[in-house]
């Protein structure tokens, strides 16, 4: 008896820690939201975005692959509620927000409302990934999601289709609502949101969207943010140009990756000091001229691809110091971690525009692509 | 006995319509009478063997039980008896029954013969690189075919005559110094506590020995004579009914019936990688509809979300929910398969050709279904013939309508329940006191290498699970 009882609560208690919801409804009769624009219309909020059209594949002669085309939806309200109301009373079906692709804030609603209280509100809908991309748009989002795009198949899809690949190439950052709540829990500190916008029917980034207590205030271009991407950014991977040493008027094509970051932090004088150590490793891609390069001017490459990257994370820094007077790069996380007691004892926003930065990059060429750099050993004969 | 004794013990066993010959012979002055059936004794050999002898029998002196066998008849399996009672169970057993007048002995010669199939590929336990010589439905011919296979003395055989009626002839097979006593004794106890007029199948034998109706089969099925061998040399009981053509074996585990027996004598890489496929093959088995339905009703956010899309489009024009979607075609599944089997050979094609065709396309096309769901139907089906026993999979296909319900009405909630029962379940099993989960658990890591690996270094130790008394096999 008693081992049977055993079995019982045994198969009743286990489900219970790895059950979902009881609510039954097919997928195919859920209205599948695709993307999720907030935005700000005279003093009203309005959600816009796409929801999946589904289209049988009995419907397009059984024979041919499903096609899946969205519809575009607005809704608006006074505040949140009243905008979700007014959405669920023109669409059909219940709502399924687990494919979602994007949300996003367009830049107006992001400077003036900011974007908190709809990341808290993102939390309790059910079904909502944590892992969904968190943008911002430079138009309002009615324009963004108010026709298709030419390369995708939504605006939603073409959001997360650009940033994903340029966040894995090291080129820009890709939040998520999970990041962003991470973020906002850290009263101290600002953050980074990618910055699009609709371009010919096509999604363009342009940079980072600088938030600061939740509101954007201020804009990153793409091409300004490599420094940033040095300091905080998963990867941080850039192509330039460098004039050969030997010949200026040579170029050479130099692919730089961040291998490792390195930052601790102290409190002295009543200041915050930060170190920050990176190494970079570099390929030499190609040369505009073919010419043989010397270890010596490897070394001076490398020197000088150091310098660069040390301007790229000075100038970031100094912004963030200066113009934004925002730790947007997380350093309070580094500095609470090294210094708890200091950190509680210390108003880190008052403190952050004056801390002192220590900077130390370290490059290393570590592939050459078949370019000769030990050309005066192969021809000493030849060149004496 | 005297002549009249002997007339009235013939009127008794002939009466009733009992189909037994008598024939009587006159020799030197003694009567002698000849009892048999004539449908299961080699009446040639009556005639050659008993009859013509006696008959040319040219001494002086009277006949009697005692010379007829020493000197008379020829036959390598005579048998002399006195009890009276025996004579019909003797004439019934398929013995020619010599009784001679004036004597109060009897004789027992045994000419059984009945018609038998000779050795054929197997049918259930087909594999690629294994004999093919398949048990048949004779005891004597499967007996042969083990001991031709194990020349070992200590090879011990144990009969039963199991059913008051058909008295059915049931050989335990095992190695007396290898197999441990306490299953073959156990097994010995519950051949003989059978009560039942009558065995006609070794599947009766196994539901008699095991008692309780059991979900999952505490006892393996044998077609291959190699696999017998393989396991009366692992240890293990073998048990072969006279007129049925699949043996059994005992004790098995959950996995050992995810072994096929020619995992033996393929190479060790190979083997684990078709190993990890009948554990796929029975978890699609299990779980896929049930998951289907879980993740189309319930949670279809675990689905990353262009899956949910093409997910969701092919069940637009779908009219039933996805739980009666599943279950239905799962049923229409299982009652295509239920029919295959009992068509004619001729007509099974037939069968599956529209089974194909209505239920591929007709039924995706007409919208009735979702694509999807009919490669659910056909994987759940094909991989159920992955695994080599059939009785194992007969539970599986019984437990996945039952996860299918519990899913579909509690949703990831119901289908973990299930999953849960199931584990339970297997868990709670032992098949003659061994573990049903071992070597799993209890975990023995040299065990779970053997069963994945089948290499020449596990071969040669046998499971420690199965406490035989020899571990080592030398």
């Amino acid at each position: 008896m008693i081992n049977k009882m055993k079995k019982i609560l045994l198969i009743t208690l286990l489900p219970v820690l790895l059950s979902g919801c009881w609510d039954y409804e097919d997928i195919n009769n859920r209205n599948i939201a695709l993307s999720i624009g907030v935005d700000e219309e005279d003093g009203r909020i309005a959600f816009n975005g796409e929801i999946a059209k589904l289209i049988s594949e009995s419907d397009t002669g059984g024979t041919t692959a499903s096609v899946t085309d969205v519809y575009h939806y607005t809704a608006e309200g006074k505040d949140f509620e009243e905008a979700r109301d007014d959405f669920d009373y023109k669409t059909p079906f219940l709502d399924f927000f687990g494919a979602i692709r994007s949300v996003v804030f367009s830049r107006e609603y992001a400077e003036k409302k900011g974007i908190e209280a709809y990341i808290n509100r993102l939390s309790f809908i059910p079904g909502f990934r944590s892992s969904v991309l968190i943008a911002i748009s430079e138009e309002n989002t009615g324009e963004l999601f108010g026709g298709k795009v030419v390369n995708d198949i939504s605006v939603g899809y073409a959001i997360e289709d650009t940033l994903l690949p340029l966040e894995k190439d090291g080129a820009a950052i890709y939040t998520t609502a999970q990041d962003i709540r991470y973020n906002i829990s850290f009263k101290e500190i600002g953050y980074v949101v990618p910055y699009i916008t609709r371009e010919e029917d096509t999604i363009r980034y342009l940079g980072l969207a600088v938030m600061k207590s939740s509101k954007l205030i201020g804009i990153i271009d793409a091409a300004d943010s490599r420094g940033f991407l040095y300091i905080a950014g998963k990867n941080a991977v850039s192509t330039r140009i460098i004039p050969n040493p030997q010949n200026e008027t040579n170029l050479l094509s130099i692919k730089t990756t961040l291998k490792k970051r390195k930052i601790n932090t102290y409190y002295k004088d009543g200041k915050i000091y930060i170190n920050i150590k990176l190494n970079i490793k570099c390929q030499l891609q190609y040369e505009y001229v073919k010419e043989p390069i010397s270890q010596e001017t490897i070394k001076e490459l490398e020197n000088t691809i150091a310098n660069m990257v040390k301007e790229e994370v000075i100038s970031s820094i100094k912004r963030s110091q200066k113009e934004f007077e925002c730790d947007i790069f997380g350093f309070a996380r580094y500095f609470k971690a090294d210094n708890p007691q200091i950190f509680k004892s210390i108003n880190w926003v008052e403190k952050y525009p004056d801390a002192r930065f220590n900077i130390e990059v370290k490059s290393k060429i570590i592939n050459y692509n078949l370019i000769d750099v030990n050309f005066k050993d192969n021809y000493k004969g030849g060149t004496e | 006995m005297n002549e009249k004794d002997i007339l009235e013990i013939i009127n008794n066993i002939t009466s009733s319509g009992r189909d037994i010959k008598a024939r009587k012979l006159s020799v030197s002055g003694t009567d002698i009478y000849i009892l048999f059936i004539m449908h299961i004794t080699d009446r040639d050999s009556i005639s050659k063997n008993i009859i013509k002898p006696i008959l040319c029998y040219k001494g002086e002196d009277p006949l009697n039980a005692d010379r007829i066998a020493d000197s008379i008849i020829y036959s390598d399996d005579i048998f002399m008896d006195n009890k009276k009672e025996d004579i019909l169970n003797s004439v019934l057993d398929g013995n020619t029954v010599i009784l001679v007048a004036g004597d109060d002995n009897f004789l027992k010669v045994n000419t059984l013969k009945v018609e038998k199939r000779g050795v054929e590929s197997p049918e259930l336990e087909t594999a690629l690189r294994a004999p093919r010589d398949a048990f048949t439905e004779n005891l004597d011919t499967n007996l042969s075919l083990i001991r031709y296979r194990i020349k070992d003395p200590s090879l011990c055989i144990k009969y039963f005559s199991i059913g008051t009626r058909t008295k059915t002839d049931i050989a335990l097979i095992y190695l007396k110094d290898v197999a441990n006593p306490e299953y073959v004794n156990k097994l010995k106890k519950r051949l003989s506590d059978i009560q039942v007029d009558g065995v006609l199948e070794s599947g009766l034998v196994q539901k008699l020995i095991t008692g309780d109706p059991a979900l999952f089969p505490e006892m393996g099925t044998l077609e291959r004579s190699d696999s017998a061998c393989s396991h009366i040399l692992d240890g293990r009981v073998c048990i072969v009914v006279n007129g049925s053509n699949l043996g059994l074996v005992a004790p098995m585990t959950f996995m050992e019936f995810l072994d096929s027996g020619d995992d033996h004598y393929n190479n060790s890489y190979f083997s684990i990688f078709v190993k990890f496929l009948r554990v796929l093959a029975l978890a699609i088995t299990l779980t896929l509809s049930s998951f289907y339905v879980a993740v189309v009703a319930y949670h279809p956010e675990v689905l990353p979300s262009q899956y949910i899309l093409a997910l969701a489009s092919s069940r637009i024009a779908v009219p039933v929910n996805a739980f009666l979607e599943a279950m239905l075609m799962e049923i229409v599944g299982e009652l295509l398969r239920e029919g295959s089997v009992r068509l004619p050979k001729q007509i099974g094609p037939a069968i599956s050709i529209v089974g194909t065709i209505v239920i591929g396309q007709a039924a995706v096309a007409a919208g009735l279904v979702s694509p999807l769901m009919v490669i659910i139907v056909a994987l759940s089906s094909m991989t159920s013939f992955a695994v080599p026993d059939f009785t194992l999979m007969n539970a599986i296909r019984l437990l996945k309508f039952m996860l299918l319900i519990f899913t579909g009405v509690f949703g990831l909630f119901g289908f973990m329940m299930g999953i849960n029962i199931i584990a339970v379940r297997i868990a709670s099993t032992t098949s003659f006191g061994v573990p049903y989960t071992a070597p799993a658990a209890p975990f023995n890591l040299r065990d779970v290498m053997k069963f994945f690996f089948s290499n020449a270094m596990f071969e040669k130790e046998r499971a420690s699970y199965l406490k035989t008394k020899d571990k080592k096999r030398k």
